[in-house]
């Protein structure tokens, strides 16, 4: 393995753990659903769309962390590449984490929700870093 | 088509997947058959619950609770109530009459230690003699505090798992022992909820009643979505394999299409309709039956 390869699988790491927090926030964590469910009366269509975005949006994301950091050779179709190419796709995941992190607070932290909290702010400081060094690109 | 039409044939494909996720989400989120659900309201009336009107607000909560189930029109719900601060109290059986409740309710007063443990004991008790093997066992606990006598109360959540409850928690205000209230949910498959103020708690209550009353799976809607967004922005490497398969179907199809006797080229490939040794397009040898 040469030098360059080493430093880029160490820099692709925390990129990588990003996108498998972010699928642990879709398939698993219920903070976005519960919230989105909690301000609507229940029924299928709003258990539906609660289940849309709360699975969905952090999906998006971390299909662009892993492919960054992993797969950075496979293709996405092309507006989402751009994305990835920019910073508006690393500003919005921030946003994601800050409001997923905002909800935890205001609902209430407690001994379950504290890896999420944690995790939302290490990926959000991560995440404003990685921005800023594109930006300066 | 030209590299724009392409890159907008993708993006219409993948709206197209994500609008199918999302339709097929809508059926497969289910509405679960109404069973027949006894509830125990397990509340707690400790000397803290008499600061700040908490008291107050957990009568009101629990009254909106009991008006939520319409126990006078439905024969699926049958709610009693326990009350509990050193000593545990039955103010009343499993029952369907909303006025008996809500006269219990009203009679509610704050005094004493916080034995949480044996509540749920109590409520797990009542549940073995008063339910059938049909019927959902609830119980919706609240408390402000700590469990500071009686049963541990992740052991008496334990007992009440291994009977068939499950046990919704609410903390009430910032001092309610968030750590045991969660594990207790969680360890039942019940769900845990945080009530800062009063308003919280009628709130939180009148949710509850929602889910107890129409409780929606939408995990197999989830998964949905979950295979939908990859698959969506993965397009173009889905695009080229599925026509590298094309392309290989094509061929394999082509091959078996040429007959070993027909005489073909050795380099080039061509089929000669000749009766010559040679190849008429580069003059190579022909192999097959001439």
């Amino acid at each position: 393995m040469t030098k360059r390869s080493a430093k880029e699988i160490l820099t692709n790491i925390p990129l990588f753990l990003g996108g498998i927090f972010m699928i642990y926030l879709a398939a698993a964590d219920e903070t976005l659903f519960n919230f989105i469910l909690g301000n609507t009366i229940q029924n299928q269509l709003t258990v539906a769309l609660a289940t849309t975005v709360a699975a969905a949006v952090p999906m998006f994301f971390a299909v662009g962390m892993i492919k960054q950091s992993i797969v950075s050779g496979l293709y996405t179709i092309y507006y989402y590449e751009k994305m990835l190419q920019g910073s508006i796709f690393w500003i919005l995941s921030i946003i994601l984490l800050i409001i997923t992190a905002a909800i935890i607070v205001i609902e209430g932290v407690h001994q379950f929700n504290i890896p999420i909290l944690a995790g939302c702010g290490v990926l959000s400081m991560y995440l404003i870093i990685y921005t800023i060094k594109i930006r300066k690109k | 088509m030209d590299a724009d039409s392409k890159r907008k044939f993708q993006l219409l494909i993948g709206f197209t997947v994500f609008a199918l996720a999302v339709t097929m989400s809508y059926f497969s989120v289910t509405e679960v058959e109404n069973s027949p659900r006894d509830i125990y309201l397990v509340i707690d009336v400790s000397g803290s619950m008499a600061d700040q009107s908490k008291i107050t607000f957990a009568k009101n909560a629990a009254t909106e609770f009991v008006n939520a189930f319409q126990l006078d029109k439905s024969l699926d719900y049958r709610i009693g109530l326990i009350s509990f601060e050193v000593q545990v109290n039955t103010l009343a059986k499993l029952t369907d009459d909303p006025s008996g409740l809500k006269d219990a309710i009203s009679s509610l007063y704050a005094n004493g230690d916080t034995a949480m443990g044996d509540a749920i004991r109590t409520a797990d008790n009542l549940f073995s003699q008063e339910t059938g093997s049909d019927t959902s066992k609830t119980v919706l606990l609240l408390t402000d505090g700590v469990s500071n006598t009686g049963m541990n109360p992740i052991t008496a959540a334990q007992n009440a798992k291994d009977n068939g409850l499950t046990i919704f928690t609410v903390a009430y205000g910032n001092d309610a022992d968030i750590g045991t209230l969660n594990q207790i949910a969680k360890m039942t498959g019940g769900k845990f909820y945080k009530a800062l103020s009063g308003q919280d708690l009628v709130a939180t209550f009148a949710n509850i009643a929602d889910v107890m009353i129409s409780p929606a799976a939408h995990y197999g809607s989830r998964t949905l979505i979950l295979i939908a967004i990859p698959i969506l922005l993965f397009i173009p490497i889905i695009e080229r394999g599925v026509f590298t398969m094309i392309h290989k179907a094509e061929e394999t199809f082509l091959d078996k299409k040429r007959s070993p006797g027909r005489p073909t080229c050795s380099k080039c490939g061509t089929f000669n309709l000749t009766t010559s040794k040679f190849c008429q397009k580069c003059g190579n040898s022909l192999r097959g039956r001439i």
